[in-house]
């Protein structure tokens, strides 16, 4: 099929306005899918036609019109399965048009780089930026949180209206002391509990680490009920505590310590 | 080729088509100009003197395999009685094709002769 001649698409690539489909304007082609109706609408009057030309010769013979037409129908044969053998030549014809339809784009492009280039990045970034805002929002807002009841969670920070320094207005969070002085007020939320990133490093064994993790108060788990895999969780009473104790992420407790229990217990300095 | 061309054998006196054959002779007749499928279909009965005779069912399919192959084009045109009609012409690769089945069909003729030559 690539050898077609002088009908076919052979001439210069000009640009995306000349349309390759030959001088039978989109018939010789399968262009694009679309003409396909017209198609059908073509093939219908060109049975059309020749059945009207074979009733005219019957009639010239000096047989009556009606007569004529009934007989070329009936040695015309099936023109349904006629018309789905033809439309069978076209079926198959049109994923190879649409191979052909790809090259010539292929072709195209590889004409004027620099257009290629423009529009592969900007399709690119349009796809990768779409896709890495979906995945923020998917994590952010999509999926529940892995607790129950995820949705009653809600965060508190605090903002001053007013006569106040620069440095204090805007959403701020809250100082210990003012949570201890919310909770003890609170008649709005279930529970209240603080959580403030730390960092710290983790000297137990060789090589020591950098762990990030959370400061928070006592009743931090018990609030998202949380359950330990060993040991146990924060009680409230830990906020008053003279030792921090320390709750391990499953994955660094693997990670680390390989999962060894005997974690569990121990103080470290 | 995978299709067998059928003809009407309505009386013995009509002859099978070979299979493949169909696609040479609607390119021949083309030849003389352009045409319509009933056109073609005429002529050929007419040049086999009312031997072949060309199933629509044959025909068709044959003619938009050939236009889509690039061998034929098509065009349409006003034909008698001012009835619209789809003309079919050669296109130089039809042509070309023409030529070269031609020269394959002689040689087959030559070579079958030759085979079944009275000994």
């Amino acid at each position: 099929v690539e050898a077609v001649g002088e009908d076919n698409r052979a001439g210069d690539a000009a640009g995306v306005e000349q349309h390759p489909a030959g001088e039978c304007a989109g018939e010789a082609d399968m262009w694009s899918f679309w003409k396909r109706k017209q198609r059908e609408r073509d093939l219908d009057d060109e049975i059309a036609h020749d059945l009207a030309l074979d009733a005219d010769e019957r009639a010239r013979e000096g047989v009556s019109r009606e007569e004529a037409e009934h007989a070329s129908r009936r040695d015309f044969g099936n023109v349904a399965l006629v018309m789905e053998e033809t439309r069978g030549v076209w079926g198959w014809m049109w994923i190879e048009a649409l191979v052909q339809d790809l090259r010539y784009g292929v072709r195209t492009l590889r004409k004027s780089p620099g257009f290629a280039a423009t529009a592969i990045v900007a399709l690119a970034l349009g796809i990768g930026v779409n896709s890495a805002f979906f995945s923020i929002f998917d994590q952010a807002a999509l999926r529940p949180l892995a607790i129950p009841e995820g949705d009653r969670l809600v965060g508190i920070s605090e903002s001053f209206h007013g006569q106040f320094p620069r440095m204090m207005r805007g959403y701020r969070v809250l100082s210990y002391p003012e949570l201890v002085y919310y909770a003890e007020h609170n008649h709005v939320f279930t529970h209240m509990a603080a959580f403030a990133p730390a960092r710290g490093l983790a000297l137990d064994g060789t090589p020591p680490e950098t762990v990030s993790g959370s400061l928070v108060s006592g009743d931090y788990f018990s609030m998202l009920s949380g359950r330990a895999a060993a040991g146990r969780m924060l009680l409230p009473e830990d906020s008053a505590a003279p030792n921090a104790v320390a709750v391990l992420s499953y994955p660094f407790w693997q990670r680390r310590f390989g999962g060894d229990p005997a974690v569990v217990g121990p103080s470290y300095a | 080729m995978f299709r067998v061309y059928s003809t009407r054998m309505s009386s013995s006196k009509q002859v099978e088509l070979l299979q493949g054959t169909l696609d040479m002779l609607i390119l021949r007749t083309l030849q003389w100009g352009a045409q319509h499928g009933h056109g073609i279909g005429q002529a050929i009965r007419h040049s086999s003197a009312d031997l072949l005779k060309i199933e629509r069912g044959s025909l068709y399919p044959a003619l938009h395999r050939l236009e889509q192959q690039g061998l034929i084009a098509a065009e349409w045109k006003a034909s008698e009685m001012n009835r619209r009609a789809k003309y079919y012409r050669l296109t130089a690769a039809g042509k070309k094709h023409l030529v070269a089945e031609q020269s394959k069909w002689k040689l087959l003729v030559r070579t079958i002769a030759r085979v079944m030559r009275p000994a």
